[in-house]
């Protein structure tokens, strides 16, 4: 008989914890980051270029608990819309630079030339493939690798251009908003 | 071995392998809370969906055996209940929904007992990898979604007996607290049939089962049981309706939700099932095992002591 019970209980051990043996050791989750926004106000008066940055701690992005097993990350997409309201024409660029590094091109509104300015009343989306941006794979991949370095750097983001008519009214702003995921292991 | 030997040896043996399910669930409960608090509402029912089918399945298995009770008489039985959902092919992906502007709306993506998850490619650059959107990988690597339980019958009043199952398993550190518990009544219809061939009796089984407010399921089945006995071998069958409702609270660390709260009932798949089994009566010792097929196919087997 006790051959037997101790027979029992071991299958009950070996099923009660098979759950856990079958989990995947190289299971990557996904995090949907906070996007990275940069509202860049644009000054009034004759003065028609504007400039900015706005930096933050990558880390900050971050869940607790998985910035030390952070294994890559996607840029998913990239928004630039504008506050206010202004009847000439925009054109910008955002750079992006990482830690104290060099300032890469990220994207530019638009292309080439300008665009009106309330054509980016609506947000512009890289998954609409609007028109009006065109986003540069270097800056995309330098703000990438940002995410493999350790300990996680800040991400400084830069946005500056110019409006083709003066005088500038008040209350214009330009925001770049980019949107990542993360994925990490669990353990 | 004197009876209260083996009851003492029974208890025993179920510390040892409660130790051993805490240990093991500890670290599969962390990553599935883990892996849970990534999800938005949006895309947590698909990759979830097949807990709340496979648990909900097994959490109502292994109930019907012999249908056979007799009117009075002092009964007890200490059973260990094994049983096992099939995890189908199907309940390894699922169609997340992509984020607002993506073509197309849906990808195929894995679910918690899926394999690397899927994406779906930016249509600006749709071969850059940089720049897509993904699902998260499958958690578990298994074809089967297994769970144990003690229960113990006790009767007979009237050709009823109770049926009951508990584990308590309590806060260890980070783990929460896991509770299971089943309260159920078996009767006898053989009494009312004098004559008939084979037995008959009639069930109902409440469960519940939680992992600290993380994770409720609860449920209710109800069952025709038929079964037929020879000398120690024993032949059975049931018809069984049920209902299953796995509960998720939790707060998403997805920024991009809607709801940082989050509370979703997933009703599990498994409403019917036909079951067909058999069993060993060995005096003190009982063996029994039986396959369950509706929804969810599921196996249960286990091993009982008593008179």
């Amino acid at each position: 008989m006790k051959p037997t019970i101790v027979t029992a209980f071991a299958v009950l051990a070996l099923l009660s914890s098979i759950g856990a043996s079958c989990v995947n050791d190289d299971v990557l989750v996904v995090l949907n980051l906070g996007p990275i926004v940069g509202k860049y106000r644009v000054p009034p008066g004759e003065n028609t270029t504007f400039a900015g940055s706005i930096t933050i701690r990558l880390d900050s992005l971050i869940p607790p608990g998985y910035a030390s097993t952070l294994k890559q990350a996607r840029v998913y997409d990239i928004r630039v819309r504008v506050e206010g309201a202004y009847d000439g024409r925009v054109s910008g660029e955002s750079h992006v630079k990482v830690g104290s590094g060099t300032r890469t091109s990220l994207i530019k509104f638009p292309a080439s030339g300008s665009a009106p300015w309330s054509s980016f009343s609506t947000p512009q989306s890289l998954l609409g493939s609007s028109p009006l941006l065109a986003p540069d794979p270097s800056g995309i991949s330098q703000l990438l690798q940002a995410f493999s370095t350790t300990p996680l750097p800040t991400i400084t983001l830069f946005a500056d251009g110019h409006l083709d008519v003066a005088p500038v009214p008040g209350n214009l702003y330009v925001i770049v908003e980019v949107y990542l995921q993360a994925d990490a292991t669990l353990n | 071995m004197h009876l209260i030997q083996r009851f003492r040896f029974l208890i025993s043996g179920s510390l040892v392998a409660a130790i051993v399910l805490v240990a093991g669930v500890a670290r599969a409960e962390s990553d599935f809370e883990k892996i849970l608090r990534q999800q938005n509402q949006t895309n947590v029912q698909g990759y979830m969906q097949p807990i709340a089918d496979l648990f909900g399945a097994n959490l109502h298995s292994g109930f019907n055996h012999s249908a056979y009770i007799p009117q009075s008489g002092f009964h007890f039985r200490f059973d260990i209940m094994a049983m096992a959902g099939l995890v189908q092919d199907d309940q390894m992906s699922y169609e997340a929904q992509s984020p607002e502007g993506f073509t197309p709306s849906k990808f195929k993506t894995a679910t918690i007992f899926g394999g690397k998850g899927g994406s779906v490619p930016n249509p600006i650059a749709p071969g850059d990898t940089n720049l897509a959107y993904k699902g998260s990988d499958g958690l578990f690597s298994t074809t089967i979604f297994p769970l144990a339980a003690p229960q113990i019958t006790i009767g007979h009043v009237y050709g009823t007996e109770a049926v009951i199952r508990y584990v308590p398993i309590p806060e260890i550190g980070s783990l929460p607290a896991i509770t299971l518990w089943s309260l159920g009544a078996r009767h006898s219809v053989s009494q009312y049939l004098e004559g008939f061939p084979i037995d008959l009796a009639v069930g109902a089984m409440y469960s519940s089962f939680s992992v600290g407010d993380l994770v409720t399921v609860k449920g209710y089945a109800a069952a025709l049981q038929a079964s037929k006995e020879w000398t120690v071998f024993l032949i059975y069958g049931s018809l069984q309706m049920e209902k299953s409702t796995l509960t998720l609270s939790y707060k998403t660390t997805d920024p991009n939700a809607t709801n940082q709260t989050i509370n979703i009932d997933l009703e599990g798949s498994n409403v019917f099932r036909a079951t067909i089994g058999g069993g060993l009566s060995l005096g003190f010792l009982k063996l029994y095992a039986d396959a369950n097929f509706g929804a969810i196919t599921s196996v249960s087997g286990g091993i009982g002591f008593g008179f």
